[in-house]
């Protein structure tokens, strides 16, 4: 749990010094996605493990848990993990008077969005990952082009329009951009709702679908 | 009733796991031998529907596993050979959860993981992380989960690979306390001749020999094996099979043993050069 929280704490230290306060309110709604996104993505170490290494899957196969049981499981136990850092966001947020009860629960349902969509990715990698020590190397790589890439710790508005066109590819970039819009750090644009459920449901039946819960 | 017709198996990078096996069987006990390699367990992860033949049927207490496979996941349960406990869980968390997930009810589960853990002699470390479980009694979690399913076939990959002598006796006992039709493999030929009310030998991935341990050794009744000269080389011994008649003219010069279900594995079990 500490360890999903180190490097959100680390950029929000970072970007208070940098921008001397001023971005603080981004680095905090980053900071409770980002805890979220990361969670989310890392589990596939965890996925990973569960399927080569104990055989957890192999041994749900018989039983009458299917994939979608199984990844649902899997992402209320990374719900779970979430919690202290969601918890301390969510302090942090009200603290600077950041956000209200409903943008709270806007962001909160984005939020829950992103881990479902993330967890979904994050089992589908790990489906086809041959060995588990794959997973650590492309553990530390998603973070940074989910996290540090896409606008979580900075105005989404200082992008281009194709960049935010291109960067909404990756859920997290609109669930930021309508996270901050939430917030009021920037203009709500409740379009970007359509590529976060697109890329969550197509996220969430791939990793049904490419479970390998038989395999070929 | 396992029923296998014509079941192959090719994986992706061209290896032919199973070569159209087929046979039926209706014992409560059976057992699957060969050598590592041989195709043991993609035979039984096909029948306990974890892998898709790539052509052949097989049946399951009359259940297709393609066609029924909900059916099949229904009656069966498995225990793959590498299953690993969760290190952090408890030998009472680990049969909570199997038996949740296989549809028992919280309280049913509860009662019925109490009564099975007594039985296999878990029950003084019921509440301790598997962590700090011997290899043993790591292996007896999956054993109790197995038994405490109540399914009607139980598939066990090695179910005593790696136990000491004293472990592998308790789990043996366990496994011929079972109601449960067992399907198990294995590499000890004591265990098999323990357990097996019938042998299904393969070899690369075809059937050799089927029948009871009985039936299989009746055979072979009047012959003894020589080791130290022969034709069959394992490792660096060589064997010979010869008639208990004949076997006056090696006494002395080599050693002399009765035949065994270990020698029906040397015989069907092994490569060319061994045969």
């Amino acid at each position: 749990m500490l360890g999903y929280l180190a490097s959100p704490l680390a950029l929000l230290f970072l970007i208070y010094i940098v921008s001397r306060g001023a971005l603080l309110d981004f680095a905090i709604i980053g900071g409770l996605l980002s805890v979220v996104a990361e969670n989310g993505l890392i589990s596939l170490t965890d996925f990973a493990f569960l399927r080569m290494e104990l055989h957890l899957q192999d041994l749900l196969v018989t039983t009458e848990i299917g994939p979608q049981e199984y990844i649902l499981g899997l992402v209320l136990s990374n719900l779970v993990f979430s919690l202290p850092g969601i918890i301390l966001y969510v302090f942090l947020s009200i603290f600077e008077g950041i956000l209200n009860v409903i943008s709270l629960a806007e962001i909160l349902g984005i939020s829950l969005i992103l881990l479902i969509s993330t967890s979904g990715l994050g089992f589908l990698i790990a489906s086809y990952l041959p060995h588990v020590r794959y997973s650590w190397g492309i553990a530390s790589i998603l973070p940074v082009l989910f996290i540090a890439i896409p606008p979580l710790f900075y105005p989404y508005s200082i992008l281009k329009g194709w960049e935010v066109y291109v960067l909404s590819l990756i859920p997290t970039t609109s669930a930021a951009i309508l996270a901050q819009g939430a917030a009021g750090l920037g203009e709500e644009d409740l379009l970007f709702l359509i590529p976060l459920f697109l890329e969550t449901i197509i996220f969430y039946l791939l990793s049904i679908k490419k479970s390998r819960w038989t395999q070929l | 009733m396992i029923e296998a017709k014509d079941l192959t198996k090719i994986y992706a990078d061209g290896t032919k796991a199973l070569d159209s096996i087929s046979f039926v069987s209706s014992s409560k006990s059976l057992t699957l031998l060969g050598k590592n390699g041989a195709g043991k367990t993609t035979f039984m992860r096909i029948l306990s529907t974890q892998l898709e033949p790539t052509s052949g049927s097989a049946l399951v207490e009359g259940y297709d596993i393609k066609k029924d496979r909900k059916k099949v996941r229904k009656i069966v349960s498995s225990i793959p050979q590498e299953a690993k406990p969760v290190g952090i869980s408890s030998p009472y968390e680990h049969l909570l959860m199997y038996l949740t997930s296989r549809g028992f009810s919280i309280q049913e589960a509860k009662s019925r993981a109490r009564e099975v853990l007594k039985e296999v002699g878990l029950w003084e470390v019921r509440d301790k992380s598997t962590d700090s479980l011997s290899g043993g009694m790591k292996r007896k979690v999956f054993v109790a989960m197995a038994l405490a399913s109540d399914a009607e076939v139980v598939f066990l990959d090695e179910p005593t690979t790696g136990l000491d002598p004293l472990s592998r006796l308790e789990v043996w006992s366990i496994l011929k306390s079972m109601d449960s039709k067992l399907v198990l493999t294995t590499h000890y030929m004591e265990e098999a001749q323990e357990l097996a009310d019938e042998i299904v030998m393969v070899n690369k991935g075809r059937l050799v020999v089927k029948g009871s341990p009985s039936s299989l050794l009746e055979k072979y009744k009047d012959m003894v094996r020589i080791e130290g000269t022969g034709d069959i080389k394992v490792g660096r011994t060589l064997i010979k099979y010869v008639k208990y008649a004949d076997a006056t003219d090696y006494i002395g010069k080599y050693v002399i043993k009765p035949i065994s279900l270990e020698d029906l594995f040397i015989l069907f079990g092994g490569d060319e050069e061994l045969t």
